[in-house]
């Protein structure tokens, strides 16, 4: 069997599967990739146990059949390759990569090393992929990287009539985003953020159709197909601690919030959580830390609403960057007491909603 | 001229155990784990008759002296007895460099109190510190910590050795050269190569060799050799990190059977922690698999740990959120590193899920 296509699209397809296949694994076989020719296309996939890929590429295809190589071994050779198009010639033993002036040969693995991969083709829900992935990437940063807690771990996929909602929390601060569009499903998933960082870089425009079987989430988005493995564990709930209260709120350009607390944290205490001290009177919110290395301060003119006059609080500065990064435009920070949780919404895009908990400095 | 003064409890947690059960004294008895697989950390000297010592393993041990008594640590009555030597100690001089829970340098120099000899204020750290604990102590006194560590330990137990400044040289010439700091058996097998077998022969080899053969340690070792050892005694040596581990009977996988070995490690190391009025930015797990490949993990959360509680909870999520290949596990440990005073501790409070609302309708 013989595949001739251009090389860049072989290379971002490969990409993004060779990113989710591990390079190495005491599973030998997980580190392959599955290529299958037939129909007039070439067919790649793998898996790392958590998450099943599949790249389906409509090629010039010649034969069919099914062979496995190593995942990162083939990725290496093509992203390096000089031509426009590319080649691929599967021997009896060897897949001859050929583009431009060059060529190589590869030892081919038999398929039946390669993890045997099923897609779910039952979908019934669809949604649109940006707005998916527009979800999830809003909130992702809030889950856990380590914590004792699984579910802090993974990123909450609520899917019911007329809204889509995406929630994570590490137990210090969440992220909300609720997207006013159904997917016609009805379940409320935990989808471990490692997968979600990989589902938010494979969403593309297009309708993405979703499958559920058991604890496997099937997404089906432009050419790619992933099996998502989903977590198990009753998500907080979340919304009893939002505060409903806040004395004082302000309104400026996310911007710079971001800039002042990304400047002013420099000189943060890093073995006192990079603490920053926010002072706000008078239409002024003023940002100051202080650390082995110095002291550092900066004055904001904002709009300021509320029914108290003033407000002192500290926050871990990247829990508030964090929370700020995503918004473009006016940010709104309401603050429900020093010690009880502050919000920050997007004025420009209501869906979305962070939530910190300031520093206990006393 | 300096005077230093090494203060060695003599067989320490055995005869803290033998001071406070009466039916173990005169009897041997060694301080240790329990299990097949644990050490001896000290023995008596009763037990050291019959060659028991520190380290040796305790089934070794048990052959050794089957009427050997072997008792588990109390480490909460050594760090008392040890906070008591302390300040005993204080009364004397701050120039106090604690080396372990049962040994210390101090300065007596310029003693708070007592003459300014250092051979008097030794005697009488001694008799303090029986008057104050009952249990006995060795000491050391001489120009320099190398000789006074190595003197405390020639009249052991209840023993007081002075060197005297012009008796040095006599004395660090005769010494094995395996006595000297720095000289493990690896080194001591390079210096032999070398023909050195005493303090003596250091100063006879030609130094491009030493150094060749041992590297930096050669300054340090020609220095000690010519009674030259200006180290100074370091009050309150910083500590870097705080940490414990377990070797178990037999390898474990079964997570019920990690958790409470991981829980009374996170014990230790938590109430060392807070004792030591310190908190830690950062845990470490130490994960040794059967076949003695060591893994280790390491988290840094958000507010920096301060309570055994928090210790055990992210020690906790290191050992089960990890993914781990299969295979019983032989050895776990977890460490505390970035110390710095709790005092400086800052709390990132959690979100409230886990708070009652506030019903009234609860309210009794």
């Amino acid at each position: 069997m013989r595949v001739h296509l251009p090389t860049k699209t072989l290379n971002e397809a490969l990409g993004h599967v060779e990113r989710i296949i591990p390079a190495r694994s005491s599973n030998p076989g997980l580190s392959l990739l599955r290529l299958s020719v037939s129909d007039g296309r070439l067919v790649l996939s793998g898996s790392n146990l958590d998450m099943d890929v599949r790249a389906v590429i409509e090629a010039d295809v010649r034969g069919d059949g099914d062979v496995a190589v190593p995942a990162a071994v083939l990725g290496q050779v093509v992203r390096a390759l000089p031509g426009d198009t590319v080649e691929l010639d599967f021997g009896e033993a060897e897949l001859e990569v050929t583009s431009a002036s060059f060529a190589t040969k590869l030892q081919l693995v038999p398929s039946e090393s390669a993890p045997v991969l099923t897609f779910s083709d039952a979908f019934e829900g669809e949604i649109e992929g940006l707005d998916l992935a527009r979800a999830l990437d809003h909130v992702r940063y809030a889950a856990a990287i380590a914590d004792y807690q699984a579910v802090f771990r993974g990123v909450r996929l609520e899917l019911h009539d007329e809204r889509t909602r995406a929630v994570a929390t590490d137990g210090f601060r969440l992220a909300s985003y609720l997207a006013v569009s159904s997917t016609g499903l009805d379940a409320d998933l935990l989808i471990p953020a490692r997968s979600v960082d990989e589902i938010v870089r494979l969403l593309t425009s297009g309708p993405a159709r979703l499958a559920l079987s058991g604890n496997v989430l099937t997404i089906a988005n432009g050419a790619f197909t992933l099996n998502v493995k989903l977590m198990e564990g009753s998500f907080p709930d979340y919304e009893r601690v939002i505060p409903a209260r806040f004395p004082v709120k302000v309104t400026l350009r996310a911007a710079l919030l971001a800039e002042a607390v990304a400047r002013v944290a420099v000189m943060a205490d890093k073995s006192a959580n990079h603490r920053v001290d926010l002072f706000i009177k008078d239409g002024v919110l003023q940002i100051t830390a202080e650390g082995s290395y110095g002291r550092a301060q900066e004055a904001i003119d904002v709009l300021q609403e509320g029914s108290e006059s003033e407000i002192a609080l500290a926050y871990n500065a990247k829990y508030l960057a964090d929370a700020v990064g995503p918004i473009d435009g006016d940010l709104q920070m309401q603050f429900s007491g020093t010690t009880t949780p502050s919000v920050a919404t997007d004025l420009g895009d209501p869906a979305y909603l962070a939530m910190v908990v300031p520093l206990r400095t006393g | 001229m300096r005077k230093i003064v090494h203060v060695d409890m003599d067989a320490f947690y055995a005869a803290v155990e033998q001071r406070d059960e009466p039916r173990l004294r005169g009897r041997p008895v060694a301080v240790g784990g329990g299990s097949e697989r644990g050490v001896v950390m000290t023995a008596s000297y009763e037990a050291r008759r019959f060659g028991i010592h520190s380290a040796m393993p305790t089934a070794v041990a048990r052959r050794a002296c089957p009427e050997l008594i072997l008792v588990p640590p109390r480490f909460a009555a050594y760090h008392e007895a040890s906070a008591l030597v302390h300040e005993v100690f204080r009364r004397f001089t701050d120039l106090v460099e604690p080396l372990a829970l049962d040994e210390a340098f101090l300065d007596v120099t310029e003693p708070k109190r007592g003459p300014p000899s250092a051979t008097l204020v030794a005697r009488a750290i001694k008799a303090e510190i029986h008057a104050d604990t009952r249990l006995t102590a060795s000491a050391g006194v001489a120009n320099g910590k190398f000789v006074a560590k190595v003197a405390s330990g020639m009249r052991k137990p209840d023993g007081l050795t002075v060197v005297t400044p012009d008796e040095v040289p006599a004395f660090v010439a005769a010494l094995p050269i395996e006595a000297f700091f720095g000289v493990g058996p690896r080194t001591a097998e390079r210096l032999h190569a070398l023909g050195i077998r005493t303090g003596a022969d250091l100063l006879r080899v030609d130094q491009e060799r030493l150094h060749a053969a041992v590297g930096k340690l050669s300054r340090f070792l020609l220095d000690v050799a010519r009674g030259v050892d200006e180290r100074p005694v370091v009050p309150d040596r910083q500590r870097k990190s705080i940490g414990a581990e377990r070797t178990f009977a037999r390898d474990l996988d079964r997570r019920e059977a990690l958790e409470p070995e991981l829980s009374a490690i996170c014990e230790v190391v938590g109430r060392r922690l807070v004792r030591a009025r310190l908190a830690a930015r950062t845990v470490t797990l130490k994960v040794k698999y059967r076949d003695f490949r060591v893994v280790t993990r390491s988290s840094t959360p958000p507010t920096p740990l301060g309570t055994t509680q928090e210790v055990r909870s992210w020690a906790d999520a290191l050992l089960f959120t990890t993914p781990r290949p299969p295979g019983a596990l032989r050895l776990l440990g977890v460490s505390l590193s970035g110390l710095f005073p709790a005092h400086r501790r800052i709390v990132q409070p959690r979100l409230p899920f886990d708070a009652r609302e506030d019903d009234p309708h609860d309210a009794t």
